[in-house]
């Protein structure tokens, strides 16, 4: 048997926080939970786990602030965003500033130890609402930039998202696509590197330009 | 009536029955045109213009009464083909020109200063009013015009046509100096035709408006139709299953009331206003209130409401309303785009899928809100089931 994961939990909702323990408790292990940004930043340093379950809104700056809190010292620690709807660009702003993927709190627990297990091994989890907002962000022609490469999403990347968006599994998408699901794994990672890297000037100008609702 | 070719078939004879729909007076001349194949209006024609020769016409009308049988019912058929209609009204209208010699010859004849004119009068009117290969019966020669079914280019010349003899009619005899006044009288004339025509073509409106409105109205109960099954009768069934649970039905009809009430008194149903993706929030949250049914939205890009955004969304509507009735699934996935040239709506779920085909008659939510209101638009719905991988529809309309 596998080592267990050892997960810490970030949410400002104690009753969440404890249906998380309920739910999953029995197949990883629950090394912390808190509920603001000063204590996370604290216990995780302290306990170094191997994935943060965070929750993108929290009072005083949000899961962003503690993933910038913990810039110099993460470790091997990987960041899983976890929340029930929000704006894109906070989203967005918290897996450009580490998080290795951001899922729904709808998600079932089978999903949700899975995008544990994939976050745990390098990978990134896209639900499909990241997918989502990922196609918006890259949407449009692409700008003159330094790096043309970071800035664009291939044709394949943007067929894999669109999948992920319709609710495929990575499993589905591979089936659907007729590749490995190592080769979607793979797609999506790099997405994740571009979302993470581009200095594309419509990432950055995005969250003023969606205020659409 | 023998002045035309007896080559009748069919009927024995030159026996022939009255018509009862396309007649004038006792429908001498329509039973006639039937029986040889010829066109109604050259027969009238001919008749009237037989008539200013010593009246031959009356004569031949009351002949052609009294051979004739009295209209039948139903009326049978024609036997002649369309092709040689033409062909045979030439033939009464040579016909005709022969009598008229003939009348001439023998000093039945008003003179040729009104009969050249009057022929002129006769064969403009003949052109203009003259069916040819059409068949519809009862067909008023304006309407043929303003439906396109006869070439401007023949209406114009009967015109011309009709309006050149009744000028030479009017005008016979009268001196240069005269001709101003003369005009000024046949302008007159003619203004009294208009009085005479106008509530002809005020009817002809009328009908063309009348068929226009019975179209919309037609338009009109299917998108209600289509709108009462999407929120009453969706409502209705909901309050059958709620039944233990008094409060939950009474939200459930507060909420259709005040849906209701907005739909019927606003101009716009207060739904359609806001942005694509305000308004796939909304449905989403609805479902998931009225359904217990988790739905997992996404929508890429934004766009203002337009009528084919609307049926988009009703469709997608109706679709994640069956899935979350009836696919038995945890989960339905709704996923939006806005490309450039057109809008794409994915609908699925990972339930136990269903046959289409085994939908019966009464259940009109696929049929009706989902196809038909996609391709009221110009769009496409394509639907992909199957038990083991769910239902996913592919809604796409153009901007």
């Amino acid at each position: 048997m596998t080592e267990r994961i050892r997960v810490f939990v970030v949410d400002d909702h104690a009753l969440f926080r404890s249906g998380v323990r309920a739910e999953i408790g029995d197949a990883v292990d629950i090394v912390g939970d808190v509920g603001t940004v000063d204590e996370a930043i604290v216990a995780i340093r302290a306990t170094s786990p191997d994935v943060v379950l965070l929750d993108v809104h929290l009072p005083n700056g949000g899961g962003k602030a503690i993933l910038e809190g913990l810039a110099e010292d993460r470790g091997d620690t990987k960041f899983l965003a976890l929340s029930v709807s929000d704006a894109a660009d906070d989203v967005i702003g918290v897996i450009r500033a580490g998080a290795r993927g951001y899922v729904t709190k709808t998600i079932t627990r089978e999903e949700l130890l899975d995008a544990i297990r994939r976050v745990r091994a390098g990978d990134a989890v896209f639900s499909p609402r990241l997918a989502g907002f990922v196609l918006d962000a890259f949407a449009g022609s692409a700008p003159v930039a330094s790096d043309p490469d970071l800035d664009r999403l291939t044709q394949r990347e943007q067929e894999v998202l669109r999948l992920i968006a319709r609710g495929y599994t990575y499993k589905e998408v591979a089936g659907r696509i007729h590749v490995s699901v190592k080769t979607v794994e793979t797609h999506v990672s790099s997405v994740l590197r571009k979302l993470q890297l581009s200095n594309r000037h419509e990432l950055t100008a995005w969250a003023a330009d969606r205020r659409i609702l | 009536m023998d002045i035309a070719p007896t080559t009748g078939r069919g009927d024995s004879g030159i026996e022939f029955a009255r018509s009862s729909t396309d007649r004038m007076l006792f429908g001498v001349c329509g039973g006639f045109a039937k029986r040889y194949g010829v066109d109604t209006y050259v027969v009238r024609i001919a008749l009237l213009l037989l008539t200013l020769t010593g009246g031959l016409g009356v004569v031949l009308y009351v002949v052609g009464w009294s051979v004739s049988r009295p209209a039948e019912d139903p009326e049978t058929n024609g036997t002649v083909v369309p092709a040689e209609i033409s062909t045979r009204s030439l033939a009464v209208a040579v016909a005709t020109g022969g009598l008229l010699m003939l009348a001439r010859q023998i000093g039945v004849w008003p003179g040729d200063a009104i009969m050249l004119p009057a022929v002129v009068v006769a064969g403009g009117s003949a052109l203009l009013w003259y069916r040819g290969r059409d068949s519809r019966p009862q067909r008023d020669p304006l309407e043929r015009v303003l439906q396109g079914r006869v070439t401007p280019l023949r209406t114009l010349g009967g015109i011309a046509l009709a309006l050149a003899g009744v000028v030479a009619l009017t005008a016979r005899g009268v001196p240069i100096a005269q001709l101003p006044a003369a005009l000024a009288a046949l302008a007159m004339a003619l203004a009294g035709a208009a009085v005479l025509v106008g509530p002809y073509l005020g009817r002809l409106t009328t009908q063309l408006r009348d068929e226009e409105r019975t179209r919309i109205r037609d338009q009109e109960r299917n998108d209600m139709a289509a709108h009462l099954h999407d929120s009453v009768l969706q409502t209705l069934a909901l309050m059958q299953r709620a039944a233990a649970d008094p409060r939950r039905m009474v939200m459930l009809a507060r909420r259709q009331e005040r849906e209701l009430r907005s739909w019927l008194y606003d101009t716009t149903s207060s739904a359609a206003r806001g942005s694509l993706a305000a308004r796939a929030e909304e449905l989403a949250a609805e479902v998931e209130l009225d359904h217990g049914m988790p739905v997992d939205l996404v929508v890429v890009g934004d766009v203002e409401v337009t009528p084919s955004v609307d049926a988009l969304l009703m469709a997608v509507r109706e679709a994640t309303v069956n899935a979350a009735r009836h696919s038995e699934a945890d989960l339905v996935s709704v996923y939006l785009e806005v490309e450039s040239e057109r809008i794409t709506a994915f609908v699925r779920d990972k339930g136990v899928g269903f046959d289409p085909d085994a939908i019966g008659g009464d259940r009109r939510g696929i049929a009706m809100s989902i196809r038909d209101r996609i391709e009221r638009v110009g769009g496409t719905a394509t639907l992909e089931t199957s038990a083991d991988a769910g239902t996913e529809w592919e809604l796409v309309v153009p901007r």
